[in-house]
């Protein structure tokens, strides 16, 4: 089926075999290799990506599904090659170890942000419930969201030294 | 297994005219959170996938309809999780909802879908079990309303018909009932139950009343248990009370072990978690918001 779809704002239009997931289809269709695969399953959340203002896993949803729809992924993320506030966030913080789970991450942040734009903890850690972080243990990441939401004036950054 | 064609409905009634053409080998697809994890696992999948993610309308809506609610059945997750129509008038969906797989799952995942998957852990189904739920069926003969408590045959089988789709759910709006939902799973959120359990009751006069209890995860189907429900009705709570039902429930559980659970901690755990709602139930009288149940279990 052919797939029409806005990435990052810029349109494309391909074709794809009707089984190609919306993962394979960025991946291998668009060469947009910045999502990860992980799981497969929609356990991990490394494949997530926004799609028409909503976070997903992009290894559940087939490509003709995401058929004229709006998608938001990693490379949407810099521009022109100055990292977003919440990639420099991520940087300070120390917020990516093997950077896997990074790109989903950020994208989940990113989508959480736009209607909680001063969380708690707790609602940072809910609203990246469905990406798992296997080095960091998470608390770089938080930080680094409180970082962009202003939340840390006054606080020491955690030793990584 | 891979579908070999993907056909996007643009309605409801246009989907159930492909299934009934196409046979047993077609089957839908909304939020795919099941359905591609089936594929994933390498397990059998319709060979044409109708998509039925893009349809918009009411088939998405969470309405008031005289003295009832319903919802459509490609209401996601996160519509049911955001609802404050839910959430007054059958907090345990809500409560079920908010805690339901993770936010990219909420995202997509619909209330049909769950319904449609009959997994017996499927963490909307003991809501809606206790919330005396009809699932409103459609095929291209017609429609038929099912109560949800019939639906389920098996674990992943329901007397749906191959041609046939859920449309909607609804139930009934019952003027100053309490209803609320618990489950008991390794990790506080993305994971799938243990055992879970809703409950539902109106205080008359001092006395339980309109009691309907369901649990999840410990049977091949989701259970609705009408022993535990007549030794509550019409009685005072007291201590007394509480034990006999938290024993009724355990026993009640057909559970089995499994990569989750065992058997035992499962049975156990229904007359514990089943004791916990009709202690919650007491306590949210004396606060009247109906939040506490949430609160308490995310914190």
């Amino acid at each position: 089926m052919r797939i029409r779809v806005r990435v990052n704002g810029r349109d494309y239009q391909q074709e794809a075999p009707d089984h190609w997931t919306l993962l394979r289809f960025l991946r291998e269709g668009l060469g947009l290799t910045g999502t990860k695969e992980g799981c497969g399953a929609g356990e991990c959340g490394a494949c997530t990506i926004i799609m028409d203002g909503l976070t997903v896993n992009s290894c559940l949803v087939l490509a003709p599904e995401a058929d004229g729809t709006v998608i938001e992924t990693i490379e949407g993320e810099a521009v022109a090659g100055e990292l977003s506030p919440l990639q420099r966030a991520f940087h300070k913080h120390h917020a990516v170890q093997c950077g896997f789970c990074t790109p989903a991450m950020i994208l989940s942040i990113k989508a959480f942000l736009r209607t909680n734009p001063r969380p708690t903890v707790r609602e940072i850690q809910e609203a990246i419930e469905g990406n798992f972080c296997r080095c960091t243990g998470y608390q770089q990441i938080i930080e680094a969201v409180q970082e962009v939401t202003g939340q840390r004036e006054g606080q020491e950054e955690l030793g990584h030294a | 297994m891979h579908p070999s064609s993907v056909m996007r409905a643009a309605s409801l009634e246009e989907a159930v005219e492909v299934l009934a053409e196409r046979g047993p080998s077609a089957g839908v697809v909304a939020g795919g959170t099941d359905l591609a994890v089936r594929r994933r696992r390498g397990l059998p999948v319709p060979e044409v996938w109708v998509d039925i993610s893009s349809i918009s309308g009411p088939a998405r809506d969470i309405v008031r309809s005289q003295d009832r609610v319903v919802i459509g059945a490609l209401a996601t997750f996160r519509a049911i999780a955001a609802s404050d129509l839910v959430r007054r008038t059958l907090p345990a969906l809500y409560q079920a909802a908010n805690i339901m797989g993770s936010v990219q799952i909420r995202n997509r995942a619909t209330l049909g879908g769950n319904i449609g998957n009959a997994s017996p852990a499927g963490d909307s189904l003991p809501p809606l079990i206790a919330g005396d739920a009809t699932a409103h069926l459609l095929s291209s003969r017609g429609r038929r309303d099912i109560p949800v408590e019939d639906l389920f045959t098996g674990p992943g089988q329901t007397c749906l018909a191959p041609d046939e789709l859920v449309e909607a759910v609804s139930y009934p709006v019952l003027e100053g009932a309490w209803s609320g939902f618990r489950r008991v799973a390794t990790r506080a959120s993305h994971d799938i139950s243990k055992m879970s359990a809703a409950l539902r009751a109106t205080l008359e006069q001092g006395r339980l009343a309109a009691v309907r209890v369901a649990l999840g995860a410990v049977a091949p189907v989701p259970l609705r248990v009408p022993d535990v429900e007549a030794m509550i009705d019409g009685r005072v709570f007291n201590g007394a009370l509480l034990d006999a039902v938290g024993l009724a429930a355990s026993r009640a559980a057909r559970a089995i072990t499994d990569v989750r659970s065992t058997a035992g901690y499962r049975a156990d755990m229904c007359g514990e978690v089943v004791v916990e709602l009709l202690e919650s139930f007491i306590r949210d009288r004396r606060d009247p918001s109906g939040r506490a149940g949430l609160q308490q279990r995310r914190a």
